[in-house]
């Protein structure tokens, strides 16, 4: 049997040519494989009416049907006559839970007086008795106040869980119920109206569980709709800037912390050359002797060297000097009196502030002076150019 | 049977739209877990579907003015706008402006009416109807999950709704009275 052969009719194929209206069903949503053993069956736009109603289109196959009915006056009439039968459909198919959440009753409650604001219900009520729901009956409440409201809500997680007969079988048999005198008659109903203030019982305390706030649904037409979730994910302008903004705020507040990361970085090392200075100073036998620049250095430039006796330590600091160039580096040259030539010392650098800490070790002290010259980088046995800071020792170790 | 003193209660629809409490106790009596269930089967989750059922209550709540006079049809209503909104939300879709009150059933069929059509189908239909309704598969998917190829997913899905459409065409519900009331 072709698939012409089932198509309803109007559907022969003379008024819609499949060439023309062929629309098939995604294939990559169908497995590779079935489609070599599925019959030779071509499927048209007309066929899709049944996924249509159903709602068992893919979005694009929805979109290309929807495109197709809108000039298909044959296809229309199979909507029209299907969806009645499809909207029956999950009342025969599907039987509530056994595990229904405790919460749910309560929910379906809160929704319903969120949205309902009750309106006066003393008589109305009475007479929309349920036949079925005879506990009802001894609630003749006016429901004006909220409270009042709020009191009889209970009973909509009662009736939930108090129903587990069969659905009310049709309507047509609950109308039948009423006639035949299940619910309240005009006796009953005149004996009703002087309502006395009633006494409400006290509302039960919300079981715990699913509590849903008391979020509202946009009305149809306003793009309502059911699809709360896909409708709170909707990216608009106003979110994109909105994002943008807190995207280069976070940007700035991260470079920021960088910033404040260096500056805190350079505070502690100055601070801890401080304190070996400091710490120097602070040495009971610690001795400052201060450098100063001969006619052949910088104005500027000065150092101290500091010499601590008990510790057998020292340090020299050089302050104001220029960078050296490439490949070249200050030196420390010891002098002692006694002899001819000085003794070579270490090479330093000094920092972009043209300062240098050199620690420098405990025999130092016994010179007699100290000087500072330019060198190569890797330093020199003797001066090889003109000495650009000194000072006297004065034989401190000794 | 005890005779009729004359008073009628008056239609369910009648006191739903009107927004009664007492109405909506009803509703949710009869047809609160089936709702659930419906959300439940579809989202596998218990608290989506709990939003769902609840976000599908307050819309035909707040649309009542086209709910139908019986209890069935507004429970049914309430169903088909629940499973749209689980079906929405399992697709990641937003919803169609008018989708709610296109999801007024008009048909008057009763249970045991709806149920005998329903054994007018055979199995292959049956399973493929459920996969659809109550899972809220597409047909690419019921496709992969019953082994079949896409157009007998499609056959089945179509004799099957053209066998209940012809069950049930005897009491159609565009007869105009509505003798509930």
């Amino acid at each position: 049997m072709s698939d012409k052969d089932q198509r309803p009719p109007g559907h022969d194929g003379d008024d819609a040519p499949d060439t023309a209206d062929d629309v098939i069903l995604s294939e990559q949503t169908a497995l590779p494989g079935l489609r070599t053993t599925a019959p030779a069956t071509t499927l048209t736009a007309h066929d899709l009416a049944t996924p249509y109603v159903l709602d068992a289109l893919e979005f694009d196959e929805r979109e290309a049907f929807e495109h197709h009915l809108a000039t298909c006056e044959a296809c229309q009439q199979q909507v029209r006559d299907l969806e009645e039968a499809a909207l029956l459909l999950p009342d025969a198919l599907v039987s509530p839970p056994a595990d229904l959440p405790d919460a749910f009753p309560f929910l379906l409650r809160d929704v319903a007086h969120e949205t309902l604001h009750p309106v006066s219900d003393t008589l109305g009520f009475l007479d929309d008795e349920d036949p079925e729901m005879p506990e009802a009956d001894d609630a003749g409440f006016t429901p004006v106040d909220d409270d009042a409201e709020s009191d009889q809500q209970p009973q909509i997680a009662d009736a939930i869980y108090a129903s587990d007969e069969p659905l009310p079988a049709d309507d047509d048999e609950l109308a039948a119920d009423v006639d035949e005198g299940d619910a309240p008659d005009a006796e009953d109903h005149a004996a009703a109206e002087p309502v006395t203030p009633p006494v409400y019982p006290t509302r039960p305390a919300r079981p715990p569980g699913r509590i849903r706030p008391g979020v509202r649904m946009p009305a149809a037409g306003n793009g309502g709709g059911p699809a709360t979730a896909a409708r709170s994910m909707q990216i608009t302008p106003a979110t994109v800037a909105a994002l943008a903004v807190g995207l280069v705020a976070l940007g700035l507040f991260l470079w920021a912390l960088l910033l404040l990361g260096r500056v805190g970085d350079l505070e502690d090392e100055i601070g801890q050359q401080n304190e070996e200075i400091t710490t120097l100073r602070q040495q009971a036998n610690a001795t400052a002797y201060t450098l100063a620049p001969t006619t052949n250095g910088p104005a500027g430039a000065s150092g101290t060297f500091f010499f601590s006796l008990p510790d057998q330590m020292g340090a020299l600091v050089a302050r104001g000097l220029d960078a050296a160039p490439n490949e070249w580096a200050y030196q420390i040259f010891y002098i002692d009196d006694d002899q001819s030539a000085p003794i070579a010392g270490p090479t330093f650098q000094v920092d972009e502030n043209g300062e240098a800490l050199i620690p420098l070790s405990a025999d130092v002290a016994s010179f007699d002076a100290v000087a500072i010259s330019l060198e190569p980088a890797a330093g020199s046995p003797a001066p090889t150019s003109q000495v650009i800071l000194q000072g006297r020792l004065g034989g401190a170790a000794g | 049977m005890r005779a009729s003193s004359g008073f009628q209660a008056p239609p369910f629809g009648e006191t739903f739209r009107e927004g009664k409490i007492s109405a909506v106790e009803r509703l949710t009596a009869a047809y609160g877990g089936r709702v659930y269930g419906v959300a439940r089967t579809i989202l596998q989750d218990d608290l989506a579907a709990q939003d769902a059922a609840a976000d599908a209550l307050r819309l035909i709540l707040e649309q009542r003015d086209a709910a139908p006079d019986q209890l069935t049809g507004v429970g049914r209503w309430w169903i088909a706008v629940t499973r749209r909104a689980a079906i929405d939300r399992r697709r990641g879709r937003l919803s169609e402006s008018d989708a709610t009150r296109q999801l007024v059933p008009r048909h008057r069929a009763g249970q045991r009416e709806l149920q005998a059509a329903m054994a007018g189908l055979d199995n292959e239909q049956r399973e493929t109807l459920t996969l659809v309704v109550q899972d809220g598969a597409t047909v690419a998917e019921a496709a992969r999950r019953l082994n079949q190829p896409i157009p007998a997913v499609v056959v089945a899905l179509r004799d099957a709704l053209a066998t209940l459409h012809g069950a049930l065409s005897p009491s159609e519900a565009s007869a105009p009275a509505e003798s509930e009331s």
